[in-house]
């Protein structure tokens, strides 16, 4: 008698299913990950407490992650959007450089004494031109010859960074601070500095949650959302229905480019204060695609997926100062992140065991059997 | 794969003359069910399938028969039932397992690689390894099978240079090689000159003889009735009657396909003269290059006015895709103008063209739409006044399976060709260029979109239509221009049409 | 000062690998070994007092967390800073050492300061410019004592140290400047900053003091890391004639594009005696541990003092990696001779008059860069470098 597993999609997972499997997910993944700890001669107990202390537990930890989701939800939205019109942008890493060099630029340019809304509102808007710029570099040639933006997109990732490494590295420009021996940019002015919503945690986090809610809006609602989901779909239907491909494009890549402008302004202005080429380039672009692809490309989605990593991050810190090596503690991240988005699967998917088929003679089974270990 | 092995004992890749040997294959299907997202496509159906016989399987798109063709090869296993081959039960995993098991089918669409040969085709069906004597071997089985069952076709030819017609004796050869008893051909007419499908039906003749068993999918009544052995008839799902060929009559296999509501429609229904108005679409010394960089419509000219239904009859390939694809804007003229008036256009494509697949159906209405009021002020979607539209499409076209949210790729052929002409007839229009838009319906879904079109004349619009089916084009069309290699080769009246004729040009024969 | 990315790390990780298989395991212990003897003893930091203390009591109270930017077994930069952890580990008993490795500067990096004085440190190291990511970290946590490299605003519980690379570059520049015989030296840098002008400076003059033909051709790869640009960059060296391949970025390139050349490399901070031995010629090596000890014995002695701490070889800061064999007993005495000079004092290889590669007066006689000064220095390429700044 065999049996196998049938998968049938759910038409609509329940509350109950929607909650407690990701919950199922992480004791899975924290069990698992105790008998690694356990292997590696670590109390794990400890090490959950520690990471729970230094991530979520408190108002101190709950900033870390929120400070440190705010530059992830962005880039993650840049890649939603542009993901979802089968724009594959993979450059908000370096659109989100030169998001950082124009706002920063902005603000060193700015008279110090400008007020701080009018400041942080330049350098936001500064930070999205720019990003939307760089992004238009691949997208004008994907629009209109047909140029595959995946390689001009990573190529800028590299233009960028090495523009930006020159500007306070190779070069005493405007953006460098000539006083230090170490190379470092200029330090902006307070005006400049993101107000702080509590300790660590500034405004730039409820802004990139905003603009979540106003690009899932913007893509349910309008007509533009509309173009860029038929698009995303069928590119042909949308040619047909009228719909200009090529333009919608270039909007899309451009709002793409922003977002992940205003991830690089809201870092310089919110957290490191000045051109810092070391904390930006830690791969919040290329991160970007992850939380989107597992958020679905729902830009609300990212939100969550993008504060769950950087908790992940954050929690991952902690554990090295308690003596656990950096090698079990990159496992025990990826097996938390890996458990609980492969339960997603289990949330929309459901999963049986059905017999293979009803009592049968011997032979129906022997049969089977057979095309079983043949195929 | 080396390994597979039929259960009664004869190789994967059997000999295909050994079925001489052997009793006929019986293939029987018992009480199966399959459904899909909560909605039985294949309900408690029972068949039984014998060598020697060809088995027509009829019904109404949306039916259930490429839901059940689909489970005989492998590529969706049942929820309930068996499928019991010369009195065992098989499991099919794969469209290999049914292969292995001799279950082959030769779809609507071909999948064939067009830069192989026609050998390397059948080569990579079977998984051999290449080299110059395998494709030897295969060749010269090849050129054996093709002269037992009168499927000529030159083993070496690539199959970019074939007929659709050849094509598809190389996808029938394919499946004979690797050792199919139980063949199944879905709409083989669909695509083929009448001639083309005539030679057809000698091959599969000769095939049943020799002791395969022969599933012949179509919607076609004629067809069915000159062909076939015994029919099946599926309803909603379920299996509304089988019966031996020569005991029915049309009316009765009309009686199992629709129940008794459609039974006695008059599908020729009056055609009445008009006469025709200003010109609302004209084509003037267009020329358009294909796809593989030859000129694909070469210098046509044309006019459709109101009030006229102008028919393009030809055998598909002859550039009627590009002519109506420039048209409806959706390719660019190399040389050559397109003038139209306000253009509705029903797509050959309409998975990809005519809809967007993954999006609902509320969508899909709204694609003309979706940037004016009702639907829209000032850039922003009213979602309300969208599904209430697609409420009333879905009813006065009889659009059948939608459901909220639910992307249009899992509605059937007919119900899709519904939801398009109804987005496209509900549009401020002056013409309408359909192409190919009963291709797979069924009867009364096909005489539905006819109908359309004609009222479409009476209402004093224009129409170009598009149509494989020579019948249909004689039937709607106030004129009607032959199609041949890109260029019109032959233009008649409604009332001067020489059949023969127009056979002749289709084929290129005429010249 | 080493940034991290995925990339980098991958490549790093596997010549970590390779490093660890071919040194053994046990080369952490030999340095520490051969460092307490080697280091100069002075007044601030002093192996015997290292020693000393190490025989004295139990520290099962202190804990020590080090930061370090990239994998702790780079077998370079961070490596170095691992040994001098683990010489904090071996000179007080009981006490915990932790590494947190891969912390990138920014907000990362003050996560990783903070978790560092929640897990209960006392003192805790940073290795790169972390200083604008601390001093916050720092300013709520009195009690615990922060120390990081190259910083330069100090606070009641701030110091920052920052080695003289000059002071092995121009003993290395000498080996350089004996071992060719095409006299042109290639050298590849990453980006134009006083650290790296000076080391290149220091390397040229070294050169120069035993072989006034020499050329120093210098490149800006502008990377951290990227080693098919390095590997670019060493090529095209060797084609303008070097036959002595010295670096200041990270990849492995030069050794085996030296090697295949059949010239010589000079390291930095690096030990590829094992990888490319023929080829091998001479590195500096940074020695942290006699400093690092000296800190600590501080804290636990209370007489912890901030300060900005700029460590020569007089200071114990600079080490050398085991010669190669081309390098000859006579090079070695000459080597050996100015190395005493400079840990006496007697020489300053900044001594004027010294000239710029564009002929000016950079340092007129009896000037010079006092040592305290030389990290303002040198936004100047001294005569005998081909090649220029910039920007």
């Amino acid at each position: 008698m065999t049996s196998r597993l049938v998968v049938t999609p759910r038409a609509k997972p329940s509350m109950t299913v929607r909650a407690g499997v990701p919950f199922v997910a992480l004791l899975v993944a924290l069990g698992l990950g105790a008998v690694i700890l356990g292997l590696t001669g670590a109390a794990p107990l400890t090490v959950y407490r520690t990471m729970f202390d230094a991530s979520l537990n408190g108002a101190r930890a709950i900033e870390r992650t929120l400070t440190y989701a705010t530059p992830l939800i962005l880039t993650g939205l840049a890649a939603a959007v542009a993901f979802r019109m089968k724009a594959y942008n993979i450059g908000a890493e370096g659109q989100l450089f030169l998001g950082a060099i124009a706002a920063s630029g902005l603000a060193l340019q700015l008279p110090a004494g400008t007020p701080a809304v009018l400041m942080v509102g330049a350098m936001l808007l500064g930070g999205a031109l720019a990003g939307a710029l760089w992004a238009g570099f691949a997208a004008v040639p994907r629009a209109f010859l047909g140029t595959d933006e995946i390689i001009t997109t990573l190529m800028l990732n590299f233009v960028a960074l090495a523009l930006m490494n020159y500007l306070i590295f190779g070069s005493f420009s405007f953006w460098r601070d000539p006083t230090r021996p170490v190379p470092q940019g200029n330090t902006i002015p307070d005006s400049a500095a993101m107000p702080v919503i509590s300790g660590r945690l500034h405004v730039g986090f409820a802004i990139a949650v905003a603009l979540a809610v106003l690009l899932w809006w913007v893509l349910r609602n309008t007509t533009f959302g509309f173009r860029v989901r038929t698009i995303g779909d069928s590119p042909r239907a949308a040619r047909y229905a009228g719909i200009g491909v090529p333009f919608a494009t270039l909007a899309v890549l451009a709002i793409s480019g922003a977002l992940a402008g205003v991830a690089g302004a809201i870092e310089v202005s919110g957290v490191t204060n000045r051109l810092d080429p070391k904390s930006l380039a830690i791969e919040l672009g290329y991160t970007g695609i992850v939380i989107a692809a597992v958020a679905r490309l729902n830009p609300l989605g990212v939100v969550p997926v993008a504060i769950f990593l950087a908790a992940i991050a954050t929690a991952g810190g902690s554990m090295q100062s308690i003596g656990v090596r950096v090698e079990v503690v990159v496992m025990m991240q990826g097996l938390i992140f890996l458990s609980v988005t492969a339960g997603e699967f289990f949330v929309t998917n459901r999963i049986g065991l059905r017999p293979a088929g009803p009592p049968e003679p011997a032979v129906t089974a022997a049969a089977a059997d057979a095309l079983e270990g043949a195929s | 794969m080396a390994v597979r092995q039929g259960v009664d004992g004869v190789g994967g890749e059997a000999d295909p003359v050994a079925l001489a040997g052997g009793p006929p294959v019986s293939l029987r299907v018992d009480r199966i069910s399959k459904s899909f997202y909560g909605v039985a496509a294949v309900d408690d159906v029972s068949v039984e399938l014998h060598g020697g016989e060809i088995h027509g399987l009829l019904g109404e798109n949306g039916a259930g028969k490429s839901t059940l063709c689909s489970m005989l090869v492998g590529l969706y296993r049942p929820d309930s039932g068996r499928i019991v081959l010369d009195g065992d039960e098989v499991h099919l995993r794969s469209p290999d397992d049914a292969a292995a098991l001799g279950i082959g089918m030769v779809y609507q669409h071909f999948r064939l690689v067009e830069s192989f040969t026609v050998a390397e085709n059948i080569m990579l069906g079977r998984g051999t390894a290449g080299g110059r004597r395998a494709r030897r071997a295969v060749e010269e089985q090849v050129d054996a099978l093709a002269s037992e069952y009168g499927l000529a076709v030159h083993p070496g030819a690539p199959v970019w240079q074939l007929s659709v017609g050849e094509r598809q004796r190389v996808e029938i050869l394919k499946q004979l090689s690797r050792g199919a008893r139980v063949l199944i051909l879905d709409e083989p007419t669909a695509v083929l000159a009448p001639h083309e499908a005539d030679r057809l039906f000698d091959a599969v003749r000769l095939m049943v003889d020799k002791g395969h068993a022969v599933v012949l999918v179509s919607h076609k009544m004629q067809e069915i009735l000159g062909h076939t052995d015994r029919v099946t008839v599926l309803r909603a799902g379920r299996h509304a009657g089988t019966g031996a060929t020569a005991s029915l009559t049309p009316a009765a296999l009309n009686t199992m396909m629709f129940g008794n509501d459609l039974a006695g429609t008059d599908t020729t229904e009056g055609h009445t003269a008009q006469v025709p108005g200003e010109p609302v679409l004209t084509v003037s010394g267009l020329t358009v290059t294909g796809d593989h960089g030859r000129p694909a419509v070469d210098d046509v000219s044309l006019t459709v006015r109101r009030r006229e239904i102008v028919g393009i009859a030809g055998v598909a390939g002859n550039g009627q895709r590009e002519l109506h694809e420039t048209i409806a804007g959706l390719r660019s003229p190399a040389t050559g103008t397109v003038t139209t008036a306000a253009l509705a256009y029903v797509p050959e494509d309409r998975l990809g063209t005519g809809l967007a697949p993954g999006l609902p159906i509320e969508h899909n209405l709204a694609l003309r739409s979706f940037r004016r009021e009702p639907h829209a002020r000032r850039g922003v979607l009213r979602h309300r006044a969208m599904r209430e539209t697609a409420t009333a499409l879905v009813d006065a076209f009889d659009v059948r399976g939608a459901r909220d949210g639910m992307p249009v790729s899992f509605m059937s052929g007919g119900n899709l060709q519904k939801a398009i002409l109804a987005r496209e007839l509900s549009e401020a229009h002056d013409v309408l260029v359909a192409a190919a838009p009963t291709r797979g319906l069924d009867i009364a879904a096909a005489e539905a979109v006819r109908r359309h079109l004609r009222s479409e004349r009476d209402e004093g619009r224009g129409v170009l239509l598009f149509s494989e089916d020579l019948g249909e084009v004689l039937e709607l069309s106030d004129r009607i221009l032959v199609m041949f290699q890109g260029r019109l080769v032959g233009e008649f009246d409604r009332g001067s049409v020489d059949l023969d004729q127009v056979g002749l040009l289709m084929t290129g024969a005429a010249e | 000062m080493r940034f991290t990315s995925p990339t980098r790390l991958a490549a790093v990780l596997a010549g970590a690998a390779l490093l660890a298989v071919a040194c053994g395991s046990d080369d952490v212990a030999d340095v520490a070994d051969t460092a307490a003897p080697e280091s100069a003893v002075d007044e601030t930091a002093s192996a015997a007092t290292a020693e000393a203390t190490a025989a004295s009591g139990d520290f099962s109270d202190l804990k020590v967390v080090m930061i370090l930017d990239g994998s702790a077994e780079d077998g370079g930069w961070n490596t170095a800073h691992k040994k001098g952890g683990d010489m904090i580990a071996d000179s007080f008993p009981g006490a915990t050492v932790e590494f947190v490795e891969e912390i990138a500067p920014g907000q990362t990096a003050t996560n990783a300061f903070e978790d560092a004085v929640t897990s209960g440190a006392d003192m805790v190291i940073g290795t790169t410019f972390y200083q604008d990511d601390m001093l916050g970290v720092a300013a709520e946590n009195p009690e615990v004592i922060f120390l990081t490299w190259a910083g330069f605003t100090t606070a009641e519980n701030v110091g920052h140290f920052d080695g003289a690379t000059e002071d092995g570059r121009y003993l290395d520049g000498m080996i350089a400047g004996m071992l060719t015989e095409s006299n042109i030296i290639g050298y590849a840098a990453g980006f134009p900053y006083n650290e790296v002008n000076r080391a290149a400076n220091a390397f040229t003059l070294g050169a120069k003091s035993v072989n006034p033909d020499v050329e120093v051709q210098l490149v800006y790869v502008n990377t951290w890391f990227d080693p098919a640009v390095e590997q670019q960059a060493a090529e095209a060296l060797v084609n303008a004639g070097a036959d002595v391949l010295a670096h200041e970025v990270g990849a492995q390139v030069y050794a085996t594009v030296a090697a295949q050349a059949g010239g010589y490399v000079i390291g930095y901070t690096n030990d590829w005696s094992q990888i490319e031995p023929e080829a091998w010629a001479s590195s500096f090596l940074f020695n942290w541990g006699p400093y690092y000890v000296s800190q600590v014995q501080a804290m636990v002695d209370g007489t912890w003092e901030p300060a900005l701490t700029f460590g020569g070889l007089k200071d114990g800061f600079i080490d050398f990696a085991p010669y190669g064999p081309a390098v000859t007993p006579e090079m070695l005495e000459m080597v050996e001779t100015k190395r005493e000079e400079i840990r006496a004092g007697t020489f300053d290889m900044f001594a004027g008059p010294i000239s710029d590669n564009t002929g000016a007066v950079v340092i007129p006689e009896g000037d010079t860069v006092p040592f305290e000064s030389r990290t303002e220095c040198c936004q100047w390429l001294v005569d005998g470098i081909i090649g220029e700044i910039p920007g």
